[in-house]
């Protein structure tokens, strides 16, 4: 049984098409990330399968379960910007969280502790800095010592100091073997948290699974000669050459596989085409991502 | 359902402005029944002297002025509303589990609890004005005419329903003040006045005609009119309403995005 299916779901707002058609499975105990820049349709897909706002098509089951209120109360969220009652105090507010949860109020505590508010717990929601208030939305998410934490934006607002703590957060619960979908713009947190990973831009998905599969970091050697031309004609459809591309004075290879410079050079030699310059690089994640997300969405 | 009250009640016990308003409606009401104890006035040089209080007319007199005071309800009811919207709490509590329909059952349960409070401090007041100010101690006089009180709570409820339906639909807090006020004042009078023909006889069902109809004014009988009598199907349309609004509300609520 899957944690959570999405089939199908789309969702228009006036002529813009936030979410497209998206499909996605996250199995028990994935550190599931979705990863696309701002306005690409991630929070509007938490959104829907939180029930806060309506698909126009499309279906989502919780634990195997039809469209429910109830499976709802298990998820620990964090959506966006920290929603609380500005004039009750941290505990207060996640009394109210509790009694509608129905989790009870004995961990209100511990949690408080674990995210470090535990001294501010008696002052009013209104006097946070913004820091405190994702701080107290973690609280709440993680309140009901959930089974799945979804999570929007986390470190939203925090200092670096409470990014680590917050991601320090994430990893202790996702080692307890709990599911977390966890949405991002930040690849690098993405990277250090995730283990499966969708990639989201205009409302469509444009690549899903191990992280390690979707961003592969792609070997690329750059080359350049005398006569760039008769370089690029010797290069072009060899085996184990994925793409050439010109970078001003260079050419650039995608290599499929562990490159091998020397053997490059060896090849090319024995063509008459000298190198005057050869250079091994691998392409940083950060890279292969704004390539995938700056490629136009084609298919409909 | 007592347990989406208490959801309601765990929000609201720590409010200030709940215990301002609790506390300007439990010292204003009973400041005003008191201040209007044999009320004199002066008609063209005519001496008039009223005692509101005698049994049985207290229960119409008493639930009559009451009514004045449910605008503050209304408005609270408003705020509450309104309040859900600006900290975005209402998304939150159903992010969190609540079914919509659950979340409308929690404000409902709440206006009840406010109706019923307010029916219930009517009650009291009302008895004990009879009590030590009516000039008329009649047991037999005594209990005629509560249905008034029964009156009063269905008014009360289709009022703070009616603020429910607005603060959903307009969803701030400023505006849903101007909205009101411009539909109650302004709107439904030219509806009524001007619009409907009145050989359809529509006018006195609009909503907040109909609400404000529940208890006749029965203080021109006091000064010598005709006598005010409530009409059962002025009752009935309002009490209708209040069901009407709920489950609009209800509606509205289920197919936004919030």
């Amino acid at each position: 049984m899957s944690t959570l299916e999405i089939r199908s779901l789309s969702k228009r707002f006036g002529k813009l098409q936030a979410v497209h058609s998206l499909d996605l499975t996250v199995q028990p105990g994935n550190i599931y990330g979705i990863l696309g820049p701002n306005g690409s349709g991630k929070t509007t897909t938490l959104g829907m399968i939180l029930g806060v706002i309506r698909p126009d098509t499309g279906t989502y089951q919780w634990f195997g379960q039809p469209e429910s209120h109830l499976a709802r109360r298990r998820i620990g969220v964090l959506l966006e910007t920290p929603n609380f009652y500005p004039y009750l105090s941290a505990e207060k507010n996640l009394q109210v969280v509790a009694s509608i949860k129905g989790c009870g109020t004995s961990r209100i505590e511990a949690v408080l502790k674990q995210v470090g508010l535990y001294e501010r717990r008696k002052t009013p929601f209104r006097t946070y800095s913004l820091g405190m208030r994702q701080r107290l939305a973690l609280a709440a998410a993680l309140l009901p010592d959930p089974e799945v934490l979804v999570l929007d934006e986390p470190t939203n607002g925090l200092d670096p100091q409470g990014i680590a703590d917050v991601r320090q957060i994430i990893q202790q619960t996702g080692q307890q073997g709990k599911t977390i979908i966890l949405a991002s713009h930040i690849l690098d947190e993405v990277e250090k948290i995730c283990t499966q990973v969708a990639i989201m831009k205009r409302g469509q998905l444009l690549a899903s699974g191990d992280i390690s599969q979707v961003l592969q970091a792609e070997n690329r050697i750059l080359v350049a000669s005398d006569n760039l031309n008769a370089l690029r004609q010797a290069l072009t459809g060899r085996p184990g050459i994925e793409t050439v591309r010109t970078q001003g004075a260079l050419l650039e290879l995608v290599i499929s596989g562990t490159p091998d410079p020397a053997a490059l050079n060896r090849m090319l030699l024995d063509q008459g085409i000298v190198l005057s310059h050869l250079q091994v690089q691998r392409k940083g994640l950060e890279e292969t991502f704004l390539e995938l997300v700056a490629e136009d969405v084609k298919t409909a | 359902m007592l347990k989406l009250l208490e959801i309601e009640l765990r929000k609201l016990l720590p409010y200030r402005s709940f215990w301002a308003a609790v506390l300007a409606y439990a010292l204003l009401m009973p400041g005003l029944f008191i201040s209007l104890y044999r009320l004199g006035v002066n008609v063209r040089g005519l001496q008039l002297d009223f005692n509101f209080y005698n049994f049985p007319e207290v229960w119409h007199n008493t639930t009559f002025i009451a009514s004045w005071f449910n605008i503050l309800l209304y408005f609270f009811v408003l705020l509450v509303v309104t309040n859900e919207y600006q900290f975005r709490t209402v998304r939150q509590n159903v992010i969190d589990g609540l079914s919509r329909w659950q979340y409308l059952g929690g404000k409902v349960m709440l206006m009840l609890l406010f109706a019923i409070g307010s029916t219930a401090l009517v009650s009291v007041l009302g008895w004990l004005c009879g009590m030590f100010l009516s000039e008329t101690q009649n047991t037999a006089q005594m209990f005629v005419k509560t249905e008034y009180i029964g009156l009063y709570f269905v008014q009360l409820l289709g009022y703070l329903s009616f603020a429910l339906l607005v603060g959903t639909l307009v969803r701030k807090q400023g505006m849903s003040i101007v909205i009101f006020l411009g539909y109650s004042l302004v709107f439904e009078t030219i509806l009524r006045y001007r619009i409907l023909p009145s050989e359809w006889g529509l006018g006195p069902y609009l909503p907040l005609q109909a609400l404000g109809a529940v208890i006749p004014n029965p203080l021109l009988a006091s000064f010598g009119g005709p006598p005010a009598n409530y009409d059962l199907k002025i009752v009935g349309v309002s009490a209708a309403y209040s069901v009407l609004f709920i489950l609009i509300t209800g509606f509205v609520l289920n197919r936004r995005d919030l």
